[in-house]
């Protein structure tokens, strides 16, 4: 299982802040990830390919195209807007 | 003495509080600067939810808090509040007139952290790179100088050679465009020189012609070192730095750089631009690097 975070404006989109999913093995990476939830919420499917949105995961900024297998923790982020 | 510590709480901090605690755990501290946000507009009337990514967060803030503790206080707390405007994870919503709204983030945030260099690489010199020396031809021009008066000449001569240069060849010339050209196109034609820097004659008076003796010469003016000539020499000089036209420019692969006569500016010119941008190591972009591209068709 891994758990889903959506923060900000995406939780919206979302439904929910946090989901825990299991992924089918052809999800590799946040691409993936982005583009099997939105096969089925296609509103969030391009509110999380927004180019603005970051990925976080287990803590880490990574890029659309990098591995997330293993991953525990997966975190969409929109564009921060301040303390 | 100064110290970091982040807390995000779901209830009200007392600043108040722990501004109080903070000067107890800092007894002997020169003095303590704080910022407080408050909620902006009508009270009652407008709400602010803040949402933040619990952990991601006080780790981002952490790394902030270290890079804000290399300044001194005002520059902290200026620093950490327009970094975490725009780099902490927090999302902010409004409620005003009866809808919450999302809150995006402005333009304004980004031209505020951009402010800051702290967390961008610094321009300069790169140690693991190679330094390449360069070939430099001085030509001091003056009617009145000799080669024992020629504290200019001197003065780059001894630059060019501690910096670990070349002296490719020295040189006096009168102030008449002529000879000046001449010997400049001597050089120009001999491979062996890179660069000529010539000192004297880029003022305004009549015998003033170095300028009209060799930018006539440039194929390519580099409009950027009269700038920052200036730039560098108002530092020292002020308004008195308007009497220089000095310039530079590029020649058949040749770099001719025209420095006013007195030491001062010499010197200013030196340590301030050409040391830098005749060194290979220096990053991003540097004259040296070029070289080999000068003469490409």
């Amino acid at each position: 299982m891994v758990r889903v975070l959506f923060f900000g404006r995406l939780r919206e989109s979302a439904g929910a802040g946090e989901k825990d999913l299991r992924l089918p093995d052809d999800v590799a990476t946040p691409a993936d990830l982005i583009a099997w939830l939105g096969a089925e919420n296609a509103a969030l499917g391009r509110a999380l390919g927004d180019p603005s949105v970051k990925c976080v995961a287990d803590l880490a900024i990574v890029s659309a195209q990098s591995s997330i297998r293993g991953v525990r923790e997966i975190a969409f982020m929109p564009p921060v807007s301040g303390g | 003495m100064s110290g970091f510590e982040a807390r995000i709480a779901p209830d009200a901090l007392d600043p108040d509080a722990a501004a109080a605690n903070f000067r107890r755990r800092f007894p002997t501290s020169g003095g303590v600067v704080t910022f407080v946000g408050q909620v902006r507009g009508e009270a009652g009337e407008t709400r602010l939810s803040l949402e933040h990514y619990p952990g991601y967060a006080e780790r981002e803030i952490e790394k902030l808090g270290r890079a804000a503790l290399r300044r001194d206080a005002f520059q902290a707390v200026d620093f950490l509040m327009d970094y975490l405007k725009s780099e902490a994870p927090f999302w902010k919503r409004e409620f005003a007139g009866g809808v919450w709204r999302w809150i995006e983030p402005r333009a304004q945030d980004r031209i505020d952290k951009a402010r800051w260099k702290e967390l961008q690489p610094m321009p300069g010199v790169s140690e693991n790179l190679p330094f390449l020396p360069v070939r430099i031809a001085v030509l001091t021009v003056s009617d009145t100088r000799t080669r024992e008066s020629d504290a200019s000449g001197d003065l780059l001569q001894q630059r060019i050679e501690q910096g670990g240069h070349t002296l490719a060849a020295r040189a006096l010339a009168p102030d008449r465009i002529d000879l000046v050209r001449a010997q400049v196109e001597a050089w120009i034609a001999d491979p062996s020189v890179d660069v000529v820097i010539s000192t004297g004659g880029t003022g305004l008076t009549g015998r003033d012609v170095t300028v009209e003796a060799l930018r006539p010469l440039f194929e390519k003016e580099i409009d950027g070192f009269s700038v920052l000539f200036h730039k560098v020499s108002f530092e020292s000089v002020g308004l008195s730095t308007l009497q220089s036209r000095a310039c530079a420019g590029l020649t058949r692969g040749t770099l001719l750089i025209l420095l006013p006569g007195s030491p001062g500016a010499v010197k200013d010119a030196w340590d301030g631009i050409l040391r830098h941008q005749l060194d290979s190591r220096y990053r991003p972009c540097n004259f040296v690097e070029l070289m080999p591209r000068l003469m490409e068709t």
